[in-house]
């Protein structure tokens, strides 16, 4: 086929379409408020980690009052009202990026740039936070629950350390893999293009579909252990 | 009173360009459902951006430029939309559902739809002849790396144009 039956063809599929008049009705229907699943839940992935924060800082700043004669625990919470303040910020900050990724009017290619940015940095930074709120708003509700005349005990640290790190790597993992095959959507895209420049072949189709396997099983695997892990923790103690 | 007039110039432009949209919905959308699904989405997104279109580039290039970038990231719903679809079906209906469509033009679209997202963005706007200036211009590349894209997405098409 050569490349004016191409363009024929595709001719003849132009002049069999139709083109109406679109009405105001049409186009008010058609704007009705909406927007994609993937946009939706990142906005309320975000938002809940704000409210998070927030409940952090009024719990904590409740114990401040609570461990009033408690000089470390006071100082404890001073310390993580004040990370929670940050992390909130830097959180408003994540929010307006994303808000701004979306506008769409860019170039493709700058907008795939600027996605895979925010995802592989921004979104990373993130995800550690996430990690690190919950385990502060777990501490907040923990050291409010337990307060005993303004002392606070953890009787096991070592297995209370265990505990936070493995649930802070579960909350890390989970968000990870929320946005995993988006990244790879949006760096397939990219890298098609980046192909074209540096002259290489095209195979991220099959290397993406290659890494959502590897991603989704090694998440199955780390999901079952956690459990696993818990489960046995609560049947010895 | 500023967003009603808007919101007529928006009609007009949409009306004028929807054969555009339509176009891309058929090669990004993988059933009727997703397109008008689609369809919808990017008529959204463009509305959105319609403020800041400044006028300096081209309608179309706007257009092109976030009805495409719409289109990347459009993941297909699980679940029915419970909007007026007689509307929309009778907006939309473009030749997917016309008993008249030539074979061969169902399977050329058929084709273009086994190529990857950015093969199938380059084709549509060689196909829709836009200059290399303004495919590079869409896509954020230069001119000379469109041509090698373009060179091997034709021959990738070519090939599935013919097992089909």
């Amino acid at each position: 086929m050569e490349d004016n039956e191409l363009l024929n063809l595709w001719k003849k599929g132009d002049d069999l379409m139709k083109n109406g008049q679109i009405t105001n009705k049409q186009i008010d229907n058609l704007l009705k408020p909406r927007i994609t699943r993937f946009s939706v839940f990142m906005k309320f992935l975000l938002f809940t980690y704000m409210l998070v924060q927030l409940a952090s800082i009024i719990i904590l700043s409740y114990n401040i009052f609570g461990y009033k004669g408690n000089i470390v625990m006071q100082a404890v919470s001073s310390g993580l009202i004040l990370l929670s303040g940050f992390f909130l910020f830097i959180e408003l900050g994540l929010f307006k990026s994303f808000r701004v990724i979306n506008q769409k009017n860019s170039d493709i290619f700058s907008l795939l740039r600027e996605k895979v940015y925010f995802f592989k940095h921004k979104f990373e930074w993130w995800n550690y936070i996430a990690a690190a709120s919950l385990w502060i708003v777990t501490f907040a509700i923990n050291t409010c629950v337990d307060n005993a005349d303004g002392v606070y005990r953890i009787n096991k640290p070592f297995v209370y350390f265990g505990i936070s790190i493995g649930m802070m790597a579960f909350i890390y993992a989970t968000n990870k893999s929320a946005v995993t095959m988006m990244l790879q959507e949006t760096r397939a895209c990219l890298k098609e293009l980046e192909s074209a420049m540096e002259g290489n072949g095209d195979n991220f189709a099959k290397i993406k579909k290659r890494h959502q396997r590897i991603i989704l099983i090694s998440i199955v695997i780390c999901t079952l252990l956690f459990i696993i892990g818990l489960l046995v923790f609560l049947s010895r103690s | 009173m500023v967003k009603e007039k808007n919101k007529v110039e928006f009609t007009q432009q949409i009306t004028a360009n929807q054969k555009i949209l339509k176009k891309i919905c058929n090669i990004y959308g993988v059933d009727h459902e997703d397109r008008l699904d689609l369809f919808q989405e990017i008529v959204g997104q463009l509305w959105k951006s319609f403020p800041t279109f400044s006028g300096k580039a081209k309608f179309s290039t706007w257009l092109y430029k976030v009805a495409l970038n719409t289109a990347l990231y459009h993941l297909r719903k699980s679940r029915k939309q419970k909007m007026e679809k007689g509307m929309m079906e009778d907006l939309y209906n473009s030749y997917n559902g016309n008993q008249n469509v030539g074979e061969d033009v169902r399977v050329l679209y058929q084709a273009i739809n086994q190529l990857n997202k950015i093969d199938r963005a380059l084709l549509l706007l060689y196909l829709e002849e836009k200059s290399y200036q303004e495919m590079a211009e869409i896509l954020g590349i230069s001119k000379s790396n469109v041509n090698i894209k373009l060179v091997r997405a034709k021959e990738k098409l070519l090939k599935i144009y013919k097992k089909i």
